[in-house]
């Protein structure tokens, strides 16, 4: 455990700064072992089809390269939460290695939206909205928001001059989210909101907190039960100990090691598996990261937030290893989820449903809708994020530490009548607080006072999301935009028009079609 | 509004025996009374009281409630945090032990006898999982894995077994705001929410997750027309607005609810407890006595009873932070004008607080079983005896006089 004391020994007195030795540290990092007698843990032969279950649910396989227009619909709505009738069109032409390789590369996003981010100060759900509607690398915000979840830390706990740190929180696992996962874990460990959240600042030898210490192992690396003992948490936490925050500025809070109050004694963390050592909070991320099932568990977590609930053991072992070799980095995971035959299979397509956040941002970027300058748009994201708050999703306030639960817990009766405000929300505030459609997606206005054009404004909406709508379903639909035979759209004035649309949209966008992806 | 809620109450036994057959026929003509009359409880042998689970999520500190003030061990684990005779109220019955003075409406109904504290509450192996143990008492059962009763709520079984209504149970979480419960339609016509109820309406489609979402936009539907109508009227007494307002207007709706379910969240207090304790509990204490002061507005609070429970109690012994960290048996607060008010379970002992952690002496699923035994007039076997699983029934004392 030499890298375990390589910190401890540039203490002077009692305190030393942890936060850039741990980054920088190249050697913290050993090729993790596969563990011993864990039989069949890593000796799949690739993941085969599982019998009584859709073709290539199962299957890690490489699904071919060309695209149909639905495929990459879905592609897009699982990696990028949504993408415009353009967007699908260029991944039809790309293909799917191309598709994706663009998706995983982290382009710069533009300084307008990064400017109208900051505008929004320490508020969190604000700022990231900008990003989710608006950055070029939408994949590595869904995974920020994956992690969020996973991850999950609150707000709610800092006042006044702590409300920084969610600043500094979010952009951590923004920057982290498709890099190493050790590191990852070590950044998380030492996060001023974590430390505070699950009291890793506040656990000294003497009375140590076993918060981190149990969530750490529960949440972020094994899951539930798997391994540990409540003797094994006693000990880890001991491991933890030591690590606290000194405030030297009202809008940094930066962790030091407490040398002083750090547990030096000899821990026994695992002791089937792991040697009794002096472990820090370095040697217990290491030790855990060894166990094989600490890369099954974040190996699964992504297949099912990619694909469905259900894999197989050998499709998680299999992306388990590849987790493992890759020296836990998530990227090579992540490319093989999005390339495989599971995601395209049967058991994948449209079955999922989106958290309130994933929908309304799925949608927007369908409808090629941007944000414009603070200036025209006034409130727009308070008001948005306080409708999403009561459609159950408040970003950075998850209801416990255990992040969101998700699938048909979102379908809360409340929740998805605040999802519909949400949806509006969005459309009410164009400029000036007109009415704002996508124009450029409908048919031209001129054509709105023809008899047809109710079918084809219908047909074309569908078309954005993918929908196939039967004959009852279009017809529903063509008599909202008739106001339920108060005046056929056609004939209705002008000024009149975009609102009615705007109201089917939104009952389109609403559709259990749309909610699943 | 208030004059009629009385009357929506009555079930039929005590219909009739207030009023005589010649009024209750009378009444019976009134769709609002019929309802009432038809759907409240009487169906299969029901009380047609109400019961209000109150659940307080994050591991509630029940030694910061009911503390053991004088006992030395409790002072000697809680250096910062235990509480002193200036910060409690001593029970009338017991002065060893008081009630924390941040919750004078519980220390008011104590001392008038309704208030019934059944101490000691857990399971077998206690898990110290926020999640999983507040699904073990959501549940009702301790195993989670491979028994047939997982997949719903105990209270959703009861009421499929025993009152299959749609308003049966209601959580307050999933109602919100009973007057925005709908399609959010600024059409002419409602041509929106019309739609809206059609596109799902007797939809039905293979896929589990798809059927859920048309499931879940009918049940809206229906819902909504007959809440919003129904609670149109409610004034509280108070300005609070938290989950026990939203409690009080769907009681008083008069939908046949017998189960109304909420929680308060934020009693994860591993640190800065003394601190947190200061918003947390007033905040319960506050909502809740807006709460009693509606039920008796309306005439109600004589029928009901609200049962406060949380996934697990506290460590004896304060961390440093201060806080306390998850610990196991906690106590059951069961509150109502007739509920047999006193101590129950096993008064905290100085060997209970030598244990790092208070011990369990009563299962929780026997005190939800004397609620709906004892209170609500059913069986509770069908209820809590699923997949095989087996509990100890016995509380040692009857919680309901």
């Amino acid at each position: 455990m030499s890298y375990t004391t390589r910190l401890l020994c540039y203490v002077a007195i009692t305190l030393m700064t942890v936060t850039g030795c741990t980054s920088s540290d190249p050697n913290a990092t050993g090729n993790p072992s596969t563990g011993d007698g864990a039989g069949g843990i890593f000796d799949g032969s690739g993941a085969t089809e599982g019998t009584g279950e859709a073709a290539g649910s199962q299957s890690l396989a490489k699904q071919p390269d060309q695209l149909t227009s639905d495929q990459a619909y879905h592609l897009l709505r699982r990696a990028a939460f949504g993408a415009t009738p353009e967007q699908v069109e260029q991944a039809v032409q790309r293909g799917l290695t191309a598709t994706v390789d663009d998706l995983l590369r982290k382009k710069p996003v533009p300084a307008q939206w990064e400017e109208l981010a900051e505008l929004h100060e320490d508020k969190i759900p604000q700022r990231w909205m900008v990003f989710l509607l608006e950055s070029p690398n939408p994949l590595h915000e869904r995974l920020a928001l994956f992690w969020h979840d996973r991850f999950a830390t609150s707000r709610r706990i800092l006042s006044g001059r702590d409300r920084n740190l969610g600043v500094i929180h979010w952009n951590m696992i923004r920057e982290q989210s498709l890099g190493n996962y050790r590191t990852f874990l070590q950044e998380l460990t030492i996060d001023p909101l974590m430390l505070m959240w699950l009291n890793g600042a506040s656990s000294p030898k003497d009375n140590p907190n076993e918060n981190y210490a149990r969530e750490f192992w529960e949440l972020f690396t094994l899951g539930r039960d798997v391994l540990y003992t409540e003797t094994d948490i006693k000990e880890s936490t001991k491991a933890f100990t030591g690590i606290t925050l000194l405030r030297e500025s009202e809008k940094d809070a930066r962790p030091i090691y407490d040398i002083l109050n750090h547990d030096t004694t000899i821990k026994k963390i695992l002791p089937t598996r792991v040697e009794a050592g002096d472990y820090d909070y370095l040697g217990m991320i290491d030790l855990t990261l060894d166990q094989p099932e600490a890369a099954q568990y974040v190996a699964r977590n992504l297949f099912i937030t990619f694909v469905h609930d259900h894999p197989s053991d050998a499709v998680v072992n299999d992306l388990a290893r590849t987790f493992a070799d890759a020296d836990f980095e998530i990227e090579p995971v992540v490319r093989r989820i999005l390339t495989s035959q599971a995601l395209f299979s049967q058991d994948a397509v449209g079955n999922q449903i989106t958290s309130p956040v994933e929908h309304v941002v799925g949608v927007f970027r369908t409808l090629d809708m941007h944000m414009h300058s603070e200036d025209s748009q006034g409130h727009i994201l308070d008001q948005l994020m306080r409708d999403l708050r009561d459609s159950g999703q408040d970003m950075l306030n998850p209801p416990g530490v255990e992040g969101w639960t998700e699938g048909e817990a979102w379908l809360e009766d409340q929740w998805i009548i605040n999802r519909a405000g949400a949806l509006s929300r969005r459309m009410e505030f164009g400029p000036d607080r007109t009415t704002e459609l996508p124009y450029h997606l409908l048919p031209p206005v001129e054509t709105w006072d023809q008899r047809e054009i109710r079918g084809e404004i219908v047909d074309t909406i569908a078309s954005w999301f993918h929908l196939k709508l039967t004959e009852e379903d279009r017809a529903i639909y063509i008599e909202v935009l008739d106001q339920n035979g108060w005046r056929a759209f056609h004939l209705t004035e002008p000024d009149q028009q975009p609102r009615h649309l705007a109201e089917l949209i939104r009952l389109m966008a609403m559709s259990e079609g749309v909610i699943v992806r | 509004m208030k004059g009629c809620a009385e009357w929506k109450m009555l079930n039929r036994r005590s219909f009739i025996a207030k009023t005589g057959l010649g009024v209750g026929a009378m009444a019976l003509a009134d769709p609002v009374l019929h309802t009432v009359a038809s759907t409240y409880g009487e169906t299969k042998g029901g009380t047609g009281d109400l019961l209000v689970l109150c659940q307080l999520n994050g591991g509630f500190d029940v030694l910061s409630f009911l503390a053991p003030y004088k006992n030395s061990v409790y002072r000697s684990k809680r250096p910062v945090l235990a509480l002193t005779a200036e910060d409690l109220t001593p029970l009338p019955d017991n002065g060893d032990h008081g009630i924390n003075n941040l919750f004078p409406v519980f220390n008011q109904l104590y001392s008038e006898g309704q208030v019934a504290i059944v101490q000691q509450v857990g399971y077998p192996d206690a898990n110290g999982s926020h999640f999983e143990s507040q699904e073990i008492y959501e549940f009702g059962v301790r195993n989670l894995t491979g028994t047939n009763g997982v997949g719903a709520k105990w209270y959703e079984r009861l009421r499929k077994t025993y009152f299959d209504e749609p308003f049966g149970v209601l959580d307050t979480r999933s109602v919100g705001d009973p007057q925005r419960y709908g399609y959010p339609d600024r059409t002419y016509r409602q041509a929106a929410q019309d739609a809206f109820g059609r596109l799902s309406a007797g939809r039905e489609t293979t896929n589990p997750k798809r059927q859920a979402i048309h499931d879940a936009f009918n049940r809206i539907n229906v819902r909504g027309a007959q809440i919003r109508e129904k609670t149109e009227g409610f004034e509280s007494s108070g300005e609070l607005t938290g989950e026990f307002f939203r409690a009080a207007q769907l009681a008083s709706a008069g939908l046949g609810t017998q189960v109304i379910k909420l929680s308060y969240g934020g009693f994860d207090t591993h640190g800065s407890q003394d601190q947190a304790m200061l918003d947390l509990f007033p905040k319960l204490n506050d909502h809740f006595a807006q709460f009693v002061q509606d039920m008796k507005n309306m005439g109600m609070w004589e029928r009901t009873c609200v049962c406060f429970y949380s996934e697990f109690g506290r460590r004896n012994e304060e961390n440093g932070s201060p806080g306390t960290d998850h610990g196991h048996g906690g106590h059951m607060i069961l509150v109502g004008p007739r509920v047999n008010g006193g101590l129950h379970g096993q008064t905290v002992s100085t060997g209970d607080l030598n244990e790092p952690s208070l011990p369990f002496y009563v299962d929780f699923r026997a005190v939800f079983a004397s609620c709906i035994q004892d209170w609500l007039g059913f069986d509770a076997k069908p209820v809590f005896e699923v997949g095989g699983e087996t509990y100890d029934t016995n509380i040692g004392s009857s919680l309901f006089s």
